[in-house]
């Protein structure tokens, strides 16, 4: 009898116990809740601010590697304002080891990225009177069509057939392909992006930035270290990107110096 | 026998508190470590950029390194289509690169070698980060350097043909010892050449050799001195493997080997072994700077280009074969035996005067000057674009 007693008292609890239970439960879980609430608004804001620092780290890479290669005094940057800059964008390189002047083809060897294949492309040539702009033609040539002049080493990877004449350009004349770009901010449903334009066919690159003009903006110096408009005497650019993500509208702010190496 | 009850009943009893804390803790956790991931891959990216802009710098840095030190290198001799890798070098902060040097051009004499440096930068041990640039050069040579004349100068000349005798001669002769190994262009030159032979004084019966043996050109002028086709006087001491400051003296100047039997090319007095074929020295064509005066007393012997911002003076015994360039003025009065060429432009006043005497012979020689001048390369970055990054 006396055990019958002792093993009800073990299974239940008093509505004491219960109480405690729940209200130390209810505080347990309000704290938890509280501390992800604010976690997950953390964790939005850092993904947010990455967003943020991807877009600017990626549209200065874009620009600063187009800046590096470009040759101001050569022409490259073609139109250049506070806030977009139309330049000649590399998209290829090779080194000349054969000339055929009469059948207006190159041999080329050393060949990175494309080589003018594509519809608004163009190909700088070195020539010692100064670089020569052609544009390629269409046709396909057989790389077997002609022949470096080295005893041992490069052989021609790639015949191109180009527009124009080609006498003077010596063995061992780099190659640069280009395509003219156009680098500004287009707003597209309701945010600003960094666009790239050759005129004909717009792409979207990174974004989004502020769309109140501080998104994007360029500064032109010259050698001197002088605030220039020409662009034949840009020695240096600033480049500054306002990124902003929704839905703190948070800012962050990249500056960055870039010298065209090709002075 | 209560005490064991209480034991057993705690024993007993079913709890929430330990399971409840586990699920705390391990909700936390998953928090916490949400947090640091979104934290770490901005700061893992943020690294990548710094680790992918020092190799830039490290690939910048390594191709004007190369370019630096060209002259003394083994770039200068390659074949059209041959190529050479440098090792990994480091740089000061510790980055790295590498370049292989590769000469594009077709070996034509008419045009300028042109190379390809392809030059792969590291941010060295502590990332993986790697660009690659392409540095295009042209390199003039030194060959238009000389020399229209065994001797030309814009300043007053005495000549004492007395004692052990004085011999200029622009007949185009290779040196006794190069027999075989060198083929003159035999186009004999004007042995003393002057702005004004009024300026030319000669006492005693010294020899003039040449076509013609005496000649007066009113249009020398101090860039004859200064400017040599694409080169300058400045880019020659630019490239000079050896620089001495201030006036110079020695007393000795003779060829050394090192411990392995090479040539010692360090070695301040070591100007090159022109007496020797089979020599050690014998490819070793230095360009020498004086910036100063230089004077040579004792022996000495040597081969390449000798550029000297002041005064030259010879007392004892000197024998040279190559282009001697001296911006100021010149006295001979040892025993010298010149194989090649003398400028003397008499820079600080026209109305320098230069001596030749004692035992003095300056003999025109295109074997020696071309092969000094050979040496004399220059490189420059193409003009309009020499830089393009690679992108992989």
């Amino acid at each position: 009898m006396m055990d019958l007693r002792m093993h009800r008292r073990r299974r239940g609890f008093t509505l004491a116990e219960l109480m405690v239970v729940i209200v130390l439960g209810s505080v347990v879980a309000a704290a938890l809740y509280q501390v992800l609430i604010y976690q997950q608004r953390l964790y939005t804001q850092e993904r947010s601010a990455t967003y943020r620092h991807d877009a600017l780290r990626l549209a200065n890479a874009v620009l600063s590697a187009d800046l590096r290669d470009a040759s101001a005094s050569e022409g490259d940057l073609v139109a250049t304002s506070p806030d977009s800059l139309s330049l000649r964008s590399p998209v290829g390189f090779g080194i000349v080891c054969a000339v055929d002047s009469g059948g207006g083809k190159l041999g080329l060897f050393n060949i990175q990225g494309r080589m003018g294949e594509l519809e608004g492309d163009s190909l700088l040539i070195y020539h010692p009177n100064g670089w020569l702009v052609r544009e390629r033609e269409t046709e396909s040539e057989e790389a077997s069509s002609l022949n470096c002049p080295y005893s041992s080493g490069p052989a021609v990877e790639l015949v191109v057939r180009v527009g124009g004449l080609l006498t003077g350009i010596p063995a061992g004349a780099p190659v640069r392909a280009f395509h003219r770009y156009t680098y500004s901010l287009e707003e597209n449903r309701d945010d600003w992006w960094l666009t790239r334009s050759d005129g004909s066919r717009t792409e979207i690159l990174v974004g989004p930035f502020t769309g109140d003009g501080t998104g994007l903006k360029f500064a032109y110096f010259d050698a001197v270290g002088q605030s220039t408009t020409n662009p034949a005497r840009v020695a240096r650019l600033e480049l500054t990107f306002v990124a902003e993500s929704e839905p703190y509208e948070r800012l962050d702010t990249l500056t960055s110096t870039v010298r065209p190496r090709n002075q | 026998m209560k005490a064991v009850q209480l034991i057993d009943r705690a024993r007993r009893h079913d709890g929430f508190a330990i399971p409840a804390a586990v699920f705390v803790i391990v909700v936390l956790t998953l928090v916490a470590l949400a947090g640091l991931y979104v934290s770490q891959s901005n700061a893992t990216a943020n690294t990548g950029i710094r680790l992918s802009l020092r190799a830039l710098y490290a690939a910048d840095a390594g191709a004007n390194q190369v370019i630096g030190t060209w002259t003394s290198s083994r770039y200068r001799l390659l074949d059209p289509g041959d190529s050479v890798t440098t090792l990994w070098r480091t740089l000061p902060d510790g980055s790295q690169y590498q370049t292989t040097v590769l000469r594009v051009d077709d070996g034509r004499v008419d045009s300028p070698p042109l190379y390809r440096l392809q030059t792969v930068g590291r941010p060295g041990q502590t990332g993986t980060a790697q660009r690659v640039i392409v540095t295009m050069v042209k390199v003039d040579v030194g060959v238009s350097t000389c020399c229209d004349a065994a001797m030309k100068t814009q300043g007053a000349l005495n000549v004492m043909g007395v004692g052990a005798g004085v011999k200029v001669s622009g007949i185009d002769v290779p040196p006794t010892t190069w027999s075989g190994l060198c083929d003159p262009d035999r186009s004999d030159i004007p042995g003393v050449m002057m702005r004004n032979l009024d300026s030319l004084t000669v006492t005693g019966r010294p020899v003039f050799e040449g076509t013609p043996p005496l000649d007066q050109d009113l249009s020398i002028d101090d860039s004859d001195f200064t400017q040599f086709g694409d080169l300058t006087y400045e880019d020659l001491t630019r490239i000079a493997d050896k620089h001495f400051f201030g006036t110079t003296l020695f007393d000795t100047l003779l060829p050394e080997t090192d411990a392995e039997g090479g040539c010692a090319e360090s070695v301040p007095t070591n100007w090159g072994d022109p007496a020797n074929p089979d020599g050690a020295c014998w490819e070793y064509l230095p360009v020498v700077h004086v910036a100063g005066d230089l004077k040579l007393t004792g022996a000495g012997i040597g081969q390449g280009v000798l550029l000297i911002d002041g005064d030259l003076e010879v007392t004892g015994e000197f024998e040279y074969y190559g282009v001697i360039i001296v911006q100021g003025k010149a006295d001979f009065r040892g025993t010298t035996n010149l194989n090649g060429g003398l400028l003397v432009r008499s820079g600080i006043s026209t109305s320098e005067l230069s001596y030749l005497r004692g035992g003095t012979t300056l003999q025109y020689s295109s074997c020696s000057t071309a092969r000094a001048l050979a040496r004399a390369n220059v490189p420059r970055l193409l003009a309009g674009r020499h830089w393009f990054e690679v992108l992989d």
